[in-house]
């Protein structure tokens, strides 16, 4: 059976500038569709997709939609689907060919034992922490990570540009930190040689292993102090420096290693065996996912007396470290890449959608406002998961808004009960009831994140709700738009041109052409609905009542099962779209959309996939994949449950062997 | 001008206990000093979007190879390199697309960026347009075998391999095609051509690159003679973690360390470049500006959109502030820098990618484009093929000659190490994606080499191209393959290259740009 793993070079497509989520989701489309099944995802399962779904109430009884006539989705030539055999989460229902047996789930497969280079972030985070900063450096080059990364990339590579910025950024640091040399960060009263290069080999050994997050080894405490050495030619402060510099720019610092213990040895064909993850490399996985930095002081005990060998004793980390504030809030931004707000930062809007900000003359500070709306997304999440139901469902129901004087002025119909003063203070409020809202569907942030200058965009919409909130399996490449046919529904006409559908004045008009005619078709009636239910909402999230043509908004969707494959020009082989969890099913706004997330399960299923992203550092790209099927079991909902489960799941631990 | 020795002695006594540390650039000065050959350079320059409204404004009027002509307005800003230039017309971009999602690629900007610089075949497509690199760019193929260029397989004489400089990278729907120049050869073994496809992306921040190659913006240290000393050390520690790992490490991570190991390397250049100076010979250029970005994810609707930010012509409230101009040539001159001081032969720059979202003003140098707003993107407007957008198109495209011709007049009076100018080694071509924007039209390519006297070009020739198979713009048959260009190009770099591409892609070497013998 095939795994997915992206490919060391896929992270090359995206290096610098892009989504990781884009590089993988092509890698993955293009392998299966080399296979001719026309199917998405890995598994070669024959149909559509053969994606199950949790059980769905009123929806005949089965998994996902079985009642939908029998075909349902992803019966296929697969047969079966997912109809009525499941009744429960996961893994519902057979598929012939899925992963070789029985059981209708694509497995992820065993992780490669392998080097996790930090993420920019963490790296900054890492070096805060060992040498107390006021706060993390951050790094200009970043050797491909995306802008705005979904998850810590495990395929990054550390470029001559970067490392060139960690060198720079690491004498900046030690430049800092100078004046507490001596004092705090590697105490030392005396004044000779001997004496200053004992205090240093018991600074160095405690600062490299505390930095590489494993005890050093004497071959590299000797060599460590002979770099210390070099430097207190200078002073023991330059020696010091000098080393810090070493330790957080070598390989050591900016990887983390998964390969299990130093003593694996290789056979006699040159294969590693299979392993597990060290005490040592599970602190890190849990410090790195939780916080984003290295393991603090108990964690590091932890993983030294052997109880990180054991369930209990890591559902015992986890539990602590998520009641950390610096855990909350590093996860809090997890969340909220997760569902792709960073994107936030790279829009520009209308100027007449931000009148209300311009009354007195002055023009919107737009970067202020995308920072505004980043903290509110951020105190919302945060005002649920930490301090409220920790529910991830309240995160798409909740009627919450944080909106401080300048964000209060541009959405003037939140109740504040108490205003915001100034415009670093963020006040709680709430949304009429008769706006309809739903939690992170409508908060200003990602509407405003997920729309153009001046409109509101369905396709961004309804993808980023498709892929990221749905986790539905991924669409295929797009058409060529430059055909006759993709033309004439893109201007609101038949294929051939011959009838003109509609005066093709308004988003949703444009979308009634896609969604009804092939070949754009067979992805939009995928996409669109998702979005058509936040019709009411503006591109700066803005309720209105009246589209951009001035007629009244419905905000209806229907969700399509899957259908049969079409053949469009320009492609040798069938196009395909995984039909949509929640069909068949018509739902009305925000809410009706957040009500069949959450009753179907689908909305915890994606959180499920998308923390194991996370925490995996590689996209899992396939609903159906076998390992989340016991995590999302055990699930309870809450946020803390999910990350207890996640990091408790056996193949987080888990390394294949392979040559040396 | 001091003597030799003289200046050999001073510079010795001037670096004092960074002498032992300093020799291997004092060879290199030395070798200079004694009258050694300069090494040829190749300096591949990409403007977007062609020339417009078409072949008129760019070629002289001529209808055969003359050394008699006079450049029109488009390509005038050229004149005082004219003596430096062959103009060729006659080649067209023969795209072959690959994979099983093969959508042509032919007659777009994509497709063209793609083949103007591998010359082979795409191996399939991941976007609307994002065709996947079949091949190594041919700068990265001449690096790789030729003797001269300073690349991995003869000794890697040049401290940074080659260099890839850009003004500006946004892109429409930000795919990959249009806004890289440079590839290595696409990973064997792999499928999706998404993922196989090695682009080597241009870094568009002077500051950037100048800090990397001329080790600016690293803390000095209070006793200069000391500081290289211990950041070496430092180097080295590094250099043994990485062999630790190595040892520890799978085979499926070799690739990772293998980079990590050539950024050590490149760090060290930078980091002697910064405590030792580059040395007679070789003048470090001024630390460069900082460029923010004017626009931050300048969007459209629908397909036609950016999220990447980047530096415009044209900034609200400021007309006379045109940061793409001064970025621009500020890479130029960071390229020209590092040429001289042999930190690379082989470099690439775009000035914006060939959907390029730069903003110009709406009325740019007289010409007003179509609807007259205050400014417009270039490529998302160039589609039209009203007279209005192409007299303005046509302004963009003198501007791009223009600012692309001062700089390489100053390779023109720069000293080489050899006693000539620097454009006397240099191969420079000035190429674009497409022949003209508004329906992308891959016949009669504009395309200018320029070159000096030791580069064996035919300089201040105008080639008219004929005898080949395929049609030219005006019907009549004549025209050749554009990698003939590339095929003409590779022996005076030493490299043997007899084909390129699919069989319709090239008939052989383009005669009459290089001297033969």
């Amino acid at each position: 059976m095939a795994t997915f793993q992206p490919s060391v070079a896929a992270k090359k497509e995206m290096r610098t500038y892009g989504d990781l989520t884009r590089a993988v989701a092509a890698s993955s489309f293009l392998a299966a569709a080399c296979q001719g099944g026309g199917s998405l995802g890995q598994s070669g399962v024959a149909g559509a997709g053969g994606q199950t779904r949790p059980a769905s109430t009123g929806s005949g009884g089965g998994g996902g939609d079985a009642g939908s006539g029998g075909a349902g989705r992803d019966a296929g030539s697969g047969g079966s689907g997912n109809a009525g055999s499941g009744g429960g989460r996961g893994d519902a229902g057979t598929s012939p060919d899925a992963g070789g047996g029985t059981t209708g789930c694509t497995p992820l497969g065993v992780i490669p034992r392998r080097l996790w280079r930090l993420s920019s972030e963490q790296w900054g985070n890492a070096v805060e922490s060992l040498l107390n900063l006021p706060s993390a450096p951050v790094l200009t080059y970043r050797g491909g990570e995306a802008p705005y990364p979904s998850l810590s990339d495990a395929f990054l590579d550390v470029d001559a540009s970067m490392l060139f910025d960690v060198y720079t950024l690491a004498g900046t640091a030690t430049s800092q930190i100078d004046p507490m040399v001596a004092t705090t960060i590697a105490p030392c009263t005396g004044t000779t040689v001997e004496a200053q290069t004992s205090c240093a080999t018991s600074f160095v050994q405690a600062f490299a292993s505390r930095a590489y997050r494993r005890p050093v080894t004497d071959d590299e405490l000797s060599d460590l102090m002979a770099v210390y050495q070099d430097g207190a030619t200078d002073g023991y402060n330059a020696g010091v420096e000098l080393v810090i510099k070493a330790i957080v720019a070598s390989p050591s610092f900016l990887f983390r290693t998964e390969l299990g213990p130093p003593t694996l040895i290789a056979d006699a064909a040159g294969n590693y065996p299979d392993t597990t993850l060290t005490p040592d490399e599970v602190a890190s996985q849990l410090s790195f996912t939780l916080l984003g930095t290295i393991p603090d002081a108990e964690l590091s005990a932890a993983a030294a007396d052997g109880s990180l060998a054991t369930r209990d004793g890591i559902a015992g980390q986890v539990n602590r470290l998520l009641a950390l504030p610096a855990a909350q809030a590093y996860l809090t931004d997890t969340v909220l890449k997760w569902l792709g707000l960073g994107v936030l930062f790279e829009k520009t809007k209308d100027a007449a959608l931000l009148s209300p900000l311009s009354s007195t003359g002055s023009v919107p500070d737009l970067s202020a406002i995308e920072n505004d709306l980043w903290t509110s997304a951020q105190m919302f999440v945060s005002s649920i998961l930490w301090n409220g139901s920790g529910r991830v469902d309240d995160l798409f129901t909740s009627q919450a808004v944080y909106l401080n004087l300048r964000l209060a002025t541009l959405y003037p119909d939140a109740i504040v009960p108490v205003a915001p003063s100034s415009d670093t203070t963020f006040m709680p409020g709430t949304w009429p009831t008769s706006q309809g809202r739903s939690g992170m569907l409508t908060q200003p942030s990602y509407l405003w994140a997920l729309s153009d200058p001046s409109l509101n965009s369905l396709v961004k919409r309804g993808k980023a709700i498709h892929d990221d909130v749905v986790c539905q399996d991924l669409l295929g490449p797009p058409v060529d738009l430059s055909t006759a046919e993709a033309t004439n529904v893109i201007n609101c006409k038949s294929p051939d041109g011959a009838q003109t559908l509609s005066t093709c004045d308004s988003e949703v008009l444009k979308s009634d052409a896609r969604v009804a005619y092939q070949p754009c078709r067979v992805c939009h009636d995928q996409i669109d609905p998702y979005a058509r239910v936040l019709q009411s909402f503006g591109p700066i999230g803005n309720y209105r009542t009246l589209d951009e043509a001035g007629r009244p908004i419905d905000p209806v969707a229907t969700f399509f099962s899957t259908e049969p494959p079409v053949f469009v020009a320009g492609l040798p082989t069938p196009l395909s779209a995984p039909g949509s969890p929640l069909a068949p099913r018509t739902v009305t706004g925000a809410q009706g959309l957040a009500s069949a997330l959450i009753s179907t399960g689908v909305l915890d299923g994606c959180a499920v996939q998308r923390l194991v992203s996370a925490a995996t550092g590689s996209g899992v790209w396939t609903y159906d994949t076998c390992e989340l099927g016991p995590i999302r079991a055990a699930n309870d909902g809450t946020i803390k449950s999910l990350l207890v489960n996640v990091l408790l799941a056996d193949f987080m631990r888990a390394r294949a062997g392979g040559p040396k | 001008m001091m003597s030799y020795k003289f200046a050999r002695r001073s510079f010795l006594r001037g670096a004092g206990a960074l002498a032992p540390l300093m020799l291997p650039l004092l060879r290199s000065i030395e070798a200079r000093a004694a009258g050694a050959t300069a090494p040829l350079r190749l300096l591949v320059i990409q403007h977007p979007q062609g020339t417009n409204p078409g072949l008129t404004n760019w070629v002289p009027n001529a209808t055969a190879t003359t050394t008699n002509f006079t450049l029109p307005v488009e390509s005038a800003p050229f004149t005082p390199l004219q003596k430096y230039m062959v103009m060729i017309d006659g080649l067209n971009l023969v795209v072959v697309p690959g994979g099983t999602l093969p959508m042509s690629g032919q007659n777009t900007a994509e497709g063209g960026m793609v083949t103007l610089m591998t010359g082979v075949p795409t191996i399939g497509r991941v976007g609307q347009q994002d065709h996947c690199a079949g091949g190594p760019s041919i700068d990265q193929l001449l690096l790789q075998k030729s003797p001269v260029l300073g690349g991995p397989n003869f000794g890697s004489p040049t401290p940074f391999g080659s260099l890839q400089l850009a003004a500006d990278i946004r892109s429409e729907r930000d795919e990959v095609a249009p806004r890289v120049l440079s590839y290595l050869a696409p990973l064997p073994g792999v499928s999706s051509p998404g993922s196989a496809r090695q682009p080597l992306y241009p870094e568009t921040s002077p500051l950037s690159a100048y800090n990397r190659l001329f080790g600016g913006a690293l803390p000095g240290n209070s006793t200069a003679g000391s500081g290289l000393a211990h950041d070496l050390s430092a180097l080295n520690y590094m250099k043994r973690d990485l062999a630790r790992l190595r040892s520890l490490a799978p085979a499926s991570e070799k690739g990772r360390l293998d980079a990590y190991a050539q950024a050590i390397a490149q760090l060290e250049t930078s980091l002697r470049a910064k405590y030792a100076g580059v040395g007679t010979g070789c003048v470090t250029p001024s630390v460069p500006p900082s460029f923010p970005n004017t626009s931050t994810g300048k969007e459209g609707t629908g397909s036609v959109y950016t999220d990447l930010g980047g530096v415009d012509y044209y900034v609200a409230g400021q007309p006379n502030s045109h940061p793409h101009l001064d970025l621009g040539q500020t890479q130029l001159r960071l390229i020209k820098a590092a040429f001289a001081c042999d930190l690379v032969r082989v470099a690439t720059f775009m000035w914006a990618s060939g959907t390029s979202w730069v903003q110009f003003p709406g009325t740019f140098q007289g010409a007003t484009v179509y609807g007259n707003p205050t400014s417009a993107p270039h490529y998302p407007v160039a589609q039209s093929g009203d007279p209005a957008t192409q007299a303005w198109l046509n302004q963009i495209d003198q501007f791009y000659s223009a600012a692309t011709s001062t700089v390489l007049q100053e390779f023109a009076t720069t000293p080489d190490i050899d006693g000539n100018m620097l454009i006397d080694n240099t191969i420079i071509l000035y190429v674009t994606e497409v022949a003209r924007a508004w329906d992308h039209n891959q016949q009669n390519m504009p395309v200018i080499v320029f070159g000096g006297k030791n580069t064996k070009l035919n300089g201040g020739t105008f080639l008219k191209v004929q005898g080949g198979p395929l049609a030219a713009q005006n019907g009549t048959i004549g025209n050749r393959p554009f990698n003939d260009l590339w095929l003409a190009l590779a022996p005076v770099f030493g490299v043997s290259l007899p084909s390129l591409g699919d069989k319709t892609q090239y008939t052989g070497p383009l005669p009459g740009v290089f001297r033969t013998g």
